[in-house]
């Protein structure tokens, strides 16, 4: 069953303008034409390198952003052109989780304020079962209740972020976009906040888009992948297959840099050259052709062609695999 | 094998805390050979930095102090020299490089004049010779156009590009160590990656000596050759990489190597390391792993292990090491 469906999706920033007064406004499209299905229970991962609108497709996902053109449907309603109601109805079936857990949390609030304050707002629970309901949420993400009156300092960084995901998991969401959630986090805990989101995902029949520049995290977690490269999607499909076989250069690119805890394989010459371009000044046609090193002459002047085989899809003007 | 570039024995890094003191770095021991990478690894708070500002005596704090036997580097006990004779090491034999180089970058100050700022001070270089070097070095860390970029502002440099600047200032003098700071930690994979072959290129030009503090195992598989864990501000394990990685033999490198999501494939639960790090002002009784540790023996809670060594150049601090290849 579909439960999210994004189409065509376009956000938009402004940047620093130039010219007298900064008058000629410059617009920075973070994400460019973007669609995508998750269905209940699937996880995505989204994958790219910085400034490849990961975060920002993310987060209009949620209608954190504003969307500049295209859609994006939950459980088939468009959220912007719902009404109050609807929206009311829709923010308590997602949520997310940040990257800093620290800084996604408010300091001077205590753990159990934190959890009772999204349940009070969205009017979860009765007041007089908040109090049992903020145990139930620790206990669910693994801390013991008797953490409810401690504040965020006093916790370490993998207790916040659980903290961060029982705050999500407060409003019983059915999709969950977490941004980053582990990357702050020390190898043994990292394992501990994976192996908690594999956990829920089952119990509760979480959908999650897991936003991460990981990929090994992305593999061991997710069951589809997307990669993005200045705003695009230039390569989607089920994890397995995607990591075996990449057929956009940029994805083969990106998997033959994952450091591999293996002696014997050396370091890899160079995956890919550079680094992306500025958004602002997108290349034309195929926007990874000056760091690719399959390009054709082509592939400078038009936009490359959508290509499907079985469950993926990449846009890219070859055909065979990579790697 | 030569006499080490560097030689540390039982360098400790104290901090004060009101009345107490806590130890941070606790009699820290290694050499590293000329031309060799040591990857020094272990989750946050577990000493890495500490150790290695405390041998560059560049301790962030007037509450933190460094005691030891010897850092021995170009024939000086750096624990001896006063101040001065620390920044004439720091500039002719050290560089230290930082995880975010937008914060170790004077952002008012063109690239070039922050590479020549070091060897005017420290060579005697004249401005021109000074701005001719940092071109040179410039090119030398892969930047291109260095006659150009040499005027550059920090800030017109992407995240990359700024890491190499920050290399070049490290490199300007010449150094023979170099300490890399979670040199990567901030960048993107691929260029994770072009940061690391440019690092294995300058030691193999100039045999440079590096110590990489990581907390990532895959990047010291591929660029390291020997590795050194720590553990709550002691050293547990060290030695040759190939060794470490394929047959570690204390309990927290094989249950860290166990814990790298690369490790299987599947959606399988990852494995762990239950629990968390001891705070540094409550320690445990005995070896500092011992909470966490699946393997523990009577002695272990009562008897802080020692480092000692179980074959050529692989040292552990375990009562009950496990034995090579003893690992599923």
């Amino acid at each position: 069953m579909t439960l999210l469906k994004v189409k065509d999706l376009q956000v938009r920033f402004a940047a620093p303008g130039t010219g007298l007064l900064g008058m000629n406004r410059q617009w920075l499209t973070a994400v460019n034409g973007v669609s995508l299905t998750l269905s209940a229970g699937e996880t995505l991962g989204l994958v790219g390198e910085s400034g490849s609108g990961k975060s920002s497709l993310g987060r209009a996902i949620l209608h954190l952003n504003e969307i500049y053109a295209g859609q994006v449907l939950f459980d088939g309603v468009d959220m912007a052109h719902a009404g109050k109601v609807d929206i009311e109805r829709l923010r308590r079936e997602m949520a997310m989780v940040f990257q800093d857990p620290y800084a996604a949390l408010n300091p001077r609030l205590s753990i159990g304020q934190t959890l009772a304050e999204v349940l009070r707002v969205q009017r979860k629970v009765p007041e007089s079962l908040i109090a049992a309901r903020v145990d139930e949420l620790l206990t669910l993400v693994g801390l013991r209740p008797e953490l409810a009156s401690r504040k965020p300092h006093a916790l370490s960084g993998g207790q916040c972020q659980r903290v961060g995901i029982a705050r999500a998991l407060a409003v019983e969401p059915r999709l969950i976009v977490a941004d980053e959630c582990v990357a702050a986090l020390d190898v043994s805990i990292q394992g501990q906040i994976i192996n908690l989101l594999l956990e829920l995902r089952q119990r509760m029949n979480l959908a999650i888009v897991f936003i991460a520049h990981d990929l090994a995290i992305v593999r061991r977690l997710c069951d589809r992948v997307a990669v993005m490269y200045l705003g695009k999607i230039v390569e989607e499909g089920p994890v397995e297959e995607v990591f075996r076989s990449p057929r956009h250069p940029y994805t083969a690119a990106l998997i033959q840099s994952i450091p591999q805890i293996d002696p014997a394989r050396a370091l890899p010459i160079d995956p890919l050259p550079g680094e992306p371009p500025s958004p602002l000044q997108l290349p034309s046609g195929c926007a990874f052709h000056p760091r690719c090193r399959y390009v054709r002459p082509t592939c400078s002047q038009v936009a490359p062609p959508t290509r499907q085989l079985d469950a993926r899809r990449y846009d890219c003007v070859l055909e065979e695999p990579l790697l | 094998m030569s006499a080490p570039v560097l030689k540390v024995e039982e360098l400790s890094v104290i901090a004060r805390k009101g009345e107490h003191e806590v130890t941070v770095v606790d009699r820290l021991s290694f050499d590293l050979a000329e031309g060799e990478v040591l990857g020094l690894v272990g989750e946050s708070g577990s000493g890495k930095t500490m150790a290695c500002r405390g041998l560059m005596r560049l301790l962030p704090s007037p509450n933190l102090r460094v005691e030891g036997t010897t850092v021995q580097l170009a024939g000086e006990n750096l624990l001896h020299l006063d101040e001065a004779g620390m920044r004439r090491m720091r500039g002719r034999q050290l560089g230290m490089i930082f995880q975010n180089p937008s914060s170790h970058l004077d952002p008012l100050m063109r690239i070039g004049e922050q590479i020549g700022e070091g060897i005017r001070l420290h060579q005697g270089a004249s401005k021109r010779e000074a701005r001719a070097q940092a071109i040179d070095v410039l090119r030398q860390v892969g930047i291109p156009d260095p006659q150009r970029r040499v005027d550059s502002y920090p800030h017109e440099f992407s995240g990359g590009m700024r890491q190499r600047a920050m290399i070049a200032v490290a490199l300007g003098c010449n150094p023979n160590v170099l300490i890399a700071d979670e040199p990567t930690t901030a960048l993107d994979v691929t260029v994770q990656a072009q940061i690391l072959r440019l690092l294995l290129d300058l030691r193999d030009q100039r045999g440079l000596s590096i110590i990489l503090i990581t907390h990532d195992l895959g990047v010291v598989a591929q660029t390291c050759d020997s590795i050194a864990v720590m553990y709550a501000g002691r050293l547990c394990e060290h030695g040759n990489k190939h060794e470490v990685l394929a047959y570690p033999r204390h309990p927290y490198t094989a249950g860290l190597i166990d814990c790298q999501p690369a490790t299987s494939h599947g959606h399988a639960l990852l494995k762990t390391i239950a629990g968390q790090p001891p705070l540094l002002d409550a320690l445990p009784q005995g070896c500092r792993f011992n909470p966490r540790c699946q393997q523990i023996g009577n002695q272990c809670t009562t008897l802080m292990p020692n480092l000692q060594p179980v074959s050529h150049g692989h040292r552990i601090a375990c009562h009950y090491p496990l034995a090579a290849g003893d690992r599923s």
